[in-house]
């Protein structure tokens, strides 16, 4: 299983590439392919369990991007984007859960060591400055009341933070660690969720998310729990596209 | 951070290009899933249902496209 991570780490590595830097069309179309195989590789190997969910979940990397390439975006308001993708993939990920047939407890939903969980959460406030000092993002929420930042920041804890969360901690860690053991399994999850950043045209952007991932990736390992993960992924988002931008502007 | 959001400059460049290409995606799915369920082996029926983790997304994704476009022609 060990060489079966690698390959499609690398592969989705180069379907990331070829999206961003050479053609987004033949990006889309490696994407599908992988994610046709992976489910069929899922479908081969259903006698074993752990194998089955393990391509399994792996398809939920491609699907991420074959979903945000070919949504609609350019004709809607920018800050309804990560709420319209991540409603799409919270319910892939649903639906994976339930195919595959796993537990609540089994994809970290429970509040295990709240202390630890809170703490993690509040680590998001300084990863989001430290992520807006290296990309530097135009603000999402420009145009909207107080209200609407507030609404903005709560669907991008939700869609952003807990659902990327639950796909790559949650599910695919979760299943790769039993797989390929808890180093592999770790580093190979967390270097799909920094090619999967790729799109921001930062190389210290995804070394940042990499080391941030590899922190919750370990955090859910010893505590069972993506709540904290959630909240500091969310918060992170938070702080990079709404607070830190307005905060900057008003400096 | 945040993977499942592609940058501007493609969404507004290849959006609906890419859009029409999902949606024979969806439609090619669709139709096996539609093939593999007549047939009897557990492998088959297994592809069949795990094809379901593909065809929601992309179901709801070819759905946003139709409202866009619907209200885009209403506007």
């Amino acid at each position: 299983m060990m060489a079966e991570l690698s390959i499609f780490t690398g592969l989705i590595a180069f379907a990331e590439v070829v999206t961003y830097f050479m053609n987004p069309g033949y990006g889309l179309f490696i994407h599908s392919l992988l994610l046709i195989v992976l489910l069929v590789l899922s479908a081969l190997s259903h006698r074993s369990n752990p194998d089955s969910g393990f391509f399994l979940a792996l398809s939920l990397a491609p699907l991420i991007r074959v979903v945000s390439l070919s949504l609609p975006l350019a004709s809607l308001p920018k800050y309804t984007w990560h709420s319209i993708s991540g409603a799409i993939m919270f319910g892939a990920a649903w639906i994976l859960i339930r195919v595959h047939g796993l537990g609540l407890r089994e994809v970290g939903l429970t509040f295990r060591r709240p202390l630890t969980q809170l703490a993690l959460g509040l680590t998001g406030i300084p990863f989001g400055l430290l992520e807006y000092l290296i990309l530097r993002p135009e603000p999402l929420a420009q145009e909207l009341s107080l209200e609407g930042c507030i609404l903005l920041a709560l669907a991008l804890i939700f869609f952003t933070g807990f659902v990327e969360e639950l796909i790559f901690r949650g599910i695919m860690q979760g299943i790769a660690v039993k797989m390929v053991g808890w180093k592999a399994g770790l580093l190979g999850v967390n270097i799909i969720f920094a090619s999967l950043h790729l799109g921001w045209l930062s190389i210290l952007d995804m070394v940042f998310v990499f080391s941030v991932g590899l922190i919750f990736g370990y955090t859910v390992l010893k505590t069972g729990s993506i709540i904290g993960a959630s909240i500091s992924h969310g918060l992170t988002n938070v702080v990079l596209f709404i607070a830190a931008p307005l905060l900057w502007q008003s400096l | 951070m945040i993977s499942s959001v592609t940058t501007t400059t493609i969404v507004v460049a290849f959006g609906a290009t890419l859009g029409f290409a999902v949606t024979i995606l969806l439609i090619s799915l669709l139709v096996s899933k539609e093939m593999l369920s007549a047939d009897s082996k557990r492998v088959i029926l297994e592809l069949g249902r795990r094809l379901d983790v593909a065809i929601w997304p992309l179901l709801m994704v070819f759905l946003v496209i139709v409202a866009v476009k619907i209200l885009e022609i209403l506007a």
